[in-house]
C-alpha cells in the first residue's frame, strides 16, 4: 500500500546509516539525505532517539518523511532495511523542497513486493523467447559477435544508441565507460544518443557562438530583473529551480541579493517573467499567481515561428538603441554584426517588421514590443535590466533547431546579458548532465542511424543502452518495425541453440543476411528489452557510487546505499566485461594492436572509473593553450587507486574550442563525498592547492571560441519542412507534445509508482489536452479514448479538455509507453544542420473511439494548467 | 496494477452503517496504527455549498476542512451525500490549503499544488507525494450530526496520525 491508506511511517533511529544523494530525475538535481536502518529497529520520538534530531512529539514540519519517501530494501546478504529518502534542507539547490518525482523515490527502490519487482535481474539470451543466461555466456556471445563483425565488417557494423547524461541511467562513470568502449575501442560512427539521431548536442548553435549552454548559476534567477522562459515549463519540469529560485524573485523576496550583486542599482520590487509557449502552461498560472498578472508576459506563439518572434524583438531593441553596444564592440566578432542586423530587418522599418511578425507568430505586436522592453529597456535610474534567458525542448525540438536556438541566443548577445549576475542564456535541461567521453570518431551532424536501419542499412549489431528508441525517435514506429522484422532473422538463428561459438557464427551469418542483432542494457523490461536478443541487467542510481552535475554544473557524488537486484551490474562493469573478453581474444590471436585498443578497463570500483575519466579531463585541459589556470594538473594529488591505462594518447585531438564546460579535472569520489549535497560547480580550478568551482561562465568576458569572442549567427525563419507540410495538408490537428510533472521521461519508472499509476487509470496511456471547441466538434469529453493518426502511425490517447491549448493545437504527452506514443506520429524530419528532430510539430486526425474507461472512474480531470 | 490502491475504501464491519445515508464509512486503521477518536464536526444543515467549515482532527494540532461540494460525491456524507473533509495541511511542505469553490479544488498557496476533494483528495497537479489525507465522516440522520471518524493517509508532519505525545 503506497498512499492514502498508509497511516504511519517508521522513524529512523539515531544510529541509522546516513548517505547523500542527488535526486535521480530532473536536471535540477535536488539534494536528498538517505537513512537506512534494519527492519524493526525504529527510532523514538525524543530528539535524541531519531536520526532526524527532531522532537517528534510535535508535528515535524522540517524533515517529514512522507509514506512515498519510505521503502524497504534487501541487501545481497538477505538482510532487510528501511530506507527513507528525504529532501535535504541544507542543500542550496532545493532547500528541503521536493517535487512529486523526487519526493516519491522511496517508491522507486527495487523490492519484491512492489511494482518495481520486475527489475531486470539476470542476463538473458533469446532461445525460443528470452531465457535466463549466465554472465559468461551473455558476455561471450556479445563480445564474440562484436569482435567478429569488427574484424570482418569494420567499426561501423557496430551501432549504439546510448544515454549521454547524468542522473539515473547515466553519470560520469556511465558516459566514460560506454564512450570509451564505443568511441575509443570499437571506434564506430554509428552512434546516436538517447533522444535524437546524433551524438552532438541539442543547442549546437549556442556552442558555435561560444556560449556553452549551462552557463548560469541558479542564484541568477534570484537576481535577474527579467526571466525569459522559452519553450519550457519549469513548474512541471524543473520544479525546484522554479520554486526555490525563480518564484521568490517574482514575489519580491530576493531584493537583498539584487542589491548585493548591483550596488547602486535600484532593483525592481519584483522580478518579471516572460513565457513563450504555444500552450498556456501551469508555469504561466503559477507565475501570475506569485507575481501578479502585470509582471508576467505570456506570448502564445504559433508553433514553428520562433525565429520570426526573436528577430522582431531584436529589431525593436535596435530601434530604441537598447542593445549593449560596448559589450558587442568588445566581446563579439565584428564580422558577424552586420549580417545579424540584416537578418533582423534593420534595413526595414521597424513597423513593417512588427506587422509581419504579428501575422506570422500570432503574438500581438504590443506584446512583442513589451517583451523587448522587459528584456532590454533601461529601468528607472538608467540601469539596464539583468535578463536571464532560458529555453528547453520547445525551442530545441521546434523546426530548424539550429536557427531557432541562434535567434534566441543572439538576443542575449545583443543585449549583453552574459557573464554578469542575474544574466545568462542557458537551457533549462531535462535530465542531469555528466558527459566525459573520448571524441566521437565521426563528423557533425552525426549519422542518422535510425533512418539507415529503417532502410535496411546501417549497423548489423545495435546496442541500446539506458534508453528506449521505440518511444523517443522520430517516426518511432519504424524503429519498432525494424527491430521486429530485422531482429526476427537473428532470433531464428539463436533459436537453433548450440555452443556460444556456434551461436556467434549463426548470428554473424544472419546479420550478413540482413538481420539485426539487438543488445539491450537496461533496468526494466522496456519494449526494446522485450525485443532484444541479449539483455544485460544494469544497476542504477542508489546501487552504485556515481557522479552527476545539475543545470548549474553542480557536481555531487550520489552514494550507493543498496545492492542491485539479482546479478545486475553497473554499466561500466558490463562494458569492462565485454571489452576484456574482446581484448583476451585478440591477445590469444597475437593481435597486439587490437588488444591494446580494448585495454584499459581494469577498473576495480566506481571511483576508479571516475579517476580515469577525470585524468582525461585534466589532460585535455592541460594541452589546451587557452586554459591558463590548468597548467598544473598535478597540483593536487587525487586519492584512491589508479585506474587502468587509458588509451588517451591514441585519441584524436580535442575539438573543444577552449574549455570543456563539463570538465571534471581535479575531482575524485572521496573529495566529493566530503562536499555532501552542495558539491562544487565544475569546472574546478586550483590555486595554492585549493580547489574552487565556477559559479557562472564568461565573467572574464571570454567566450568559448578560439579568440575568446562570441559571435552572432544570423537566423532566418524556416519554411515548414516538407514531411510536416505533407501531414498538414492531409490532417487537421497540429499535435504539440511534451512532458507532465508527475511523469519522468519515458515513464519507465514513473508508471511503477502507485501514485502515478492511480492518477492515470492504471493504463499507461498518454493524455491529450484538447481545446473545448475541438472537443465539441469531435463530440469528446475528458476521459474519452481517442484514436490519433496520420501517415506514420495510429496511436491512442485519453482526452483532457482544457482551454490552455488553442483550438486546433492539442498537446500530447511525449515519449510514453505502449498505448499512446506521441513519437509514432512525429515525422522523420530532422534539421539538416544538427540532426535534431522536429518532435514538437506534427499533424494528425483525431477520432473518439470509446467513452471513459472504467479504470478512470476515480480519476480527476480538473484543469492541469490552471490553479483555479 | 494498483487498481484500487488509492480509492475510497468502502465500509468494513461498520458499526455506524445503519446511521449513515449513502455509503457507510468507518475509519481505516492500518495494522499498528493508533485508533482515532470520533469528533463532532457540525450539523449537516449548517453547511452551505462551497463554504468550508474548519475543525481539527484527530487533535488540536491538525487543522481540517469539511466542505459541502454541492452534489453527491464518492465518500460524501449528509442528506445529499456531498459533505467531505480533508486535512488542511498540504502534504508537500505543510502549508494550509484553501478551498476554491469555482473549481471545487483545494489549492496550496505555497507552491500551488492542487487537490480534488471530489476524487479522494487526488493530486490534480503539484508536488505532493500522496493524495490529500481524507478525514472520514459519519452522519447520524437522527441528530443531523456529522462526525469525523478517522483519517485515510498520513497527515503532514506525522509518523502516525494518532500519536503525537
Ligand atoms: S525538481 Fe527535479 S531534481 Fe528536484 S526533486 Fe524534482 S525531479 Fe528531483
Ligand atoms: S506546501 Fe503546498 S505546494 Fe508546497
Amino acid at each position: 500500500m503506497a498512499d492514502t491508506t498508509k497511516v504511519s511511517v517508521p522513524i529512523p533511529p539515531a544510529d541509522a546509516q546516513k548517505f547523500h544523494t542527488g535526486c535521480k530525475y530532473c536536471i535540477v538535481g535536488c539534494g536528498y539525505n538517505v537513512y537506512k536502518w534494519p527492519l524493526g529497529k525504529d527510532g523514538g520520538r525524543a530528539a535524541n532517539r531519531n536520526a532526524l534530531g527532531a522532537d517528534l512529539t510535535k508535528p515535524n514540519t522540517q524533515s517529514w518523511i512522507s509514506p512515498s519517501m519510505h521503502g524497504v530494501v534487501k541487501d545481497a546478504d538477505g538482510s532487510s532495511y528501511n530506507v527513507a529518502i528525504v529532501p535535504d534542507n541544507d542543500c542550496v539547490v532545493n532547500s528541503g523542497l521536493h517535487s512529486v518525482r523526487g519526493g516519491t523515490m522511496g517508491l522507486s527502490v527495487y523490492r519484491e513486493d512492489a511494482p518495481t519487482r520486475d527489475r531486470l535481474k539476470h542476463p538473458t539470451i533469446v532461445h525460443h523467447g528470452s531465457q535466463e543466461a549466465t554472465w559468461d555466456d551473455a558476455v561471450a556471445l556479445v563480445g564474440g559477435v562484436t569482435k567478429a563483425l569488427l574484424d570482418k565488417h569494420g567499426p561501423d557494423s557496430i551501432g549504439v544508441k546510448f544515454a549521454d547524461h547524468g542522473g539515473q541511467g547515466g553519470g560520469y562513470e556511465f558516459t566514460w565507460a560506454t564512450g570509451k568502449f564505443f568511441y575509443a575501442s570499437v571506434r564506430t560512427t554509428m552512434a546516436t544518443v538517447h533522444n535524437r539521431p546524433t551524438v552532438f548536442g541539442e543547442p549546437m548553435a549556442s556552442r558555435d557562438m561560444g556560449i556553452p549552454e549551462l552557463n548560469i548559476a541558479y542564484e541568477d534567477a534570484e537576481i535577474a530583473d527579467t526571466i525569459v522562459i522559452f519553450g519550457a515549463n519549469p513548474y512541471a519540469d524543473q520544479t525546484n529551480y522554479f520554486f526555490n529560485h525563480m518564484i521568490p524573485n517574482l514575489q519580491g523576496s530576493t531584493a537583498d541579493k539584487k542589491r548585493a550583486a548591483y550596488p547602486g542599482k535600484t532593483p525592481l520590487a519584483q522580478g518579471r517573467m516572460i513565457v513563450v509557449d504555444p500552450r498556456r502552461t501551469i508555469t504561466v498560472a503559477a507565475a501570475r499567481t506569485a507575481a501578479g498578472n502585470e509582471n508576467v508576459l505570456f506570448l502564445q506563439v504559433t508553433p514553428g515561428t520562433d525565429v520570426t518572434l526573436w528577430n522582431a524583438v531584436a529589431r525593436v531593441v535596435l530601434e530604441h538603441h537598447w542593445d549593449d553596444a560596448s559589450f558587442v564592440r568588445d566581446h563579439v566578432e565584428e564580422s558577424s554584426v552586420g549580417s545579424y542586423h540584416d537578418s533582423v530587418g534593420l534595413n526595414r522599418a521597424a513597423g513593417s517588421v512588427l506587422a509581419d511578425a504579428e501575422r506570422v507568430t500570432g503574438v500581438p505586436r504590443a506584446d512583442i514590443v513589451r517583451a523587448a522592453e522587459w528584456i532590454a529597456k533601461p529601468m528607472s535610474g538608467g540601469h539596464k535590466p539583468a535578463t536571464l534567458f532560458h529555453y528547453e525542448k520547445g525551442a530545441i525540438w521546434s523546426i530548424q533547431n539550429y536557427d531557432v536556438i541562434a535567434s534566441y541566443v543572439n538576443l542575449a548577445v545583443l543585449t549583453g546579458n552574459l557573464g554578469k549576475p542575474g544574466t545568462g542564456c542557458a537551457r533549462l535541461g531535462g535530465h542531469q548532465e555528466g558527459y566525459v567521453r573520448p571524441d566521437y570518431p565521426g563528423k557533425r551532424p552525426g549519422v542518422y542511424v535510425e533512418k539507415l536501419l529503417a532502410e535496411g542499412k546501417g549497423p548489423m549489431l545495435w546496442w541500446v543502452l539506458a534508453c528506449n528508441p521505440i518511444q523517443t525517435a522520430p517516426a518511432a514506429r519504424t524503429v519498432l518495425d525494424v527491430i521486429q522484422q530485422r531482429g526476427k532473422k537473428v532470433s531464428d538463428a539463436l533459436d537453433q541453440g548450440g555452443s556460444i561459438d556456434d551461436r556467434v557464427k549463426r548470428v554473424v551469418a544472419s546479420v550478413e543476411d540482413g538481420g539485426l542483432f539487438v543488445v539491450a542494457e537496461d533496468i526494466y523490461p522496456t519494449q526494446v528489452v522485450q525485443h532484444a536478443h541479449v539483455v544485460f541487467p544494469a544497476a542504477t542510481q542508489f546501487e552504485l557510487n556515481m557522479t552527476s552535475i545539475n543545470g548549474e554544473r553542480r557536481m555531487r557524488l550520489y552514494q550507493k546505499f543498496m545492492d542491485p537486484p539479482g546479478t545486475a551490474k553497473p554499466d561500466w562493469q558490463i562494458m569492462a566485461l565485454v571489452a576484456n573478453f574482446i581484448r583476451d581474444a585478440y591477445v590469444r590471436e597475437g593481435n597486439h594492436e587490437m588488444a591494446e585498443r580494448f585495454a584499459g578497463y581494469d577498473w576495480k570500483s566506481d571511483a576508479d572509473v571516475f579517476l580515469d575519466a577525470s585524468r582525461v579531463s585534466a589532460q585535455a585541459r592541460s594541452t589546451n593553450p587557452a586554459t591558463e589556470q590548468a597548467k598544473a594538473p598535478n597540483a593536487i594529488t587525487t586519492t584512491g587507486p589508479a585506474g587502468g591505462t587509458s588509451p588517451v594518447s591514441s585519441l584524436p585531438p580535442t575539438s573543444k574550442p577552449t574549455f570543456d564546460p563539463e570538465d571534471i579535472s581535479f575531482l575524485d569520489h572521496e573529495y566529493l563525498r566530503g562536499l555532501g549535497n552542495n558539491g562544487i560547480q565544475v569546472p574546478v580550478n586550483v590555486s595554492n592547492g585549493k580547489r574552487s568551482g565556477t559559479v557562472r561562465f564568461f565573467t572574464d568576458g571570454k567566450f568559448n571560441r578560439p579568440n575568446g569572442k562570441a559571435t552572432f549567427i544570423p537566423a532566418h525563419q524556416p519554411e515548414l519542412p516538407a514531411e510536416i507540410a505533407a501531414q498538414k495538408r492531409k490532417y487537421k490537428y497540429l499535435i504539440n507534445n511534451g512532458r507532465f510533472n508527475m511523469m519522468w521521461q519515458t515513464g519507465y519508472e514513473s508508471w511503477r509508482k502507485p501514485i502515478v499509476a492511480d492518477r492515470w487509470g492504471d493504463r499507461e496511456d498518454t493524455f491529450l489536452e484538447l481545446n473545448p471547441s475541438d472537443a465539441k466538434t469531435l463530440g469528446v469529453q475528458s476521459g474519452d479514448v481517442l484514436r490519433v493518426h496520420n501517415d506514420y502511425a495510429s496511436t491512442q490517447a485519453i482526452a483532457y479538455v482544457t482551454d490552455a491549448v488553442k483550438p486546433g493545437q492539442p498537446f500530447m504527452l511525449f515519449a510514453q509507453p505502449k498505448k499512446g506514443t506521441a513519437g509514432f506520429l512525429v515525422t522523420p524530419h530532422v534539421d539538416p544542420k544538427t540532426n535534431i528532430p522536429s518532435y514538437k510539430l506534427t499533424y494528425a486526425n483525431i477520432e473518439r473511439v470509446a467513452g471513459k474507461p472504467s479504470s478512470f472512474a476515480h480519476v480527476t480531470f480538473k484543469d492541469l494548467e490552471n490553479l483555479g | 496494477m494498483a487498481v484500487s490502491r488509492l480509492r475510497f475504501l468502502s465500509a468494513s464491519g461498520a458499526a455506524t452503517a445503519s446511521l449513515v445515508a449513502g455509503a457507510a464509512q468507518t475509519p481505516t486503521i492500518a495494522e499498528g496504527a493508533t485508533a482515532l477518536p470520533r469528533v463532532a464536526v457540525g450539523k449537516a444543515k449548517a453547511f452551505q455549498v462551497g463554504k468550508p467549515v474548519a475543525f481539527h482532527y484527530p487533535d488540536a494540532q491538525a487543522p481540517a476542512l469539511a466542505v459541502k461540494i454541492g452534489h453527491k460525491v464518492d465518500g460524501g456524507v449528509g442528506p445529499e451525500g456531498d459533505i467531505v473533509a480533508y486535512s488542511q495541511l498540504c502534504v508537500h511542505r505543510g502549508c494550509p490549503v484553501s478551498y476554491n469553490a469555482g473549481a471545487r479544488t483545494f489549492v496550496c498557496p505555497c507552491h500551488y499544488s492542487v487537490y480534488d476533494p471530489e476524487r479522494s483528495g487526488q493530486l490534480v497537479i503539484g508536488h505532493a507525494t500522496t493524495n490529500l489525507p481524507r478525514i472520514t465522516l459519519a452522519y447520524d440522520p437522527g441528530s443531523d450530526e456529522i462526525r469525523a471518524t478517522g483519517v485515510q493517509g498520513l497527515i503532514f508532519g506525522r509518523f502516525d496520525n494518532g500519536k503525537l505525545s
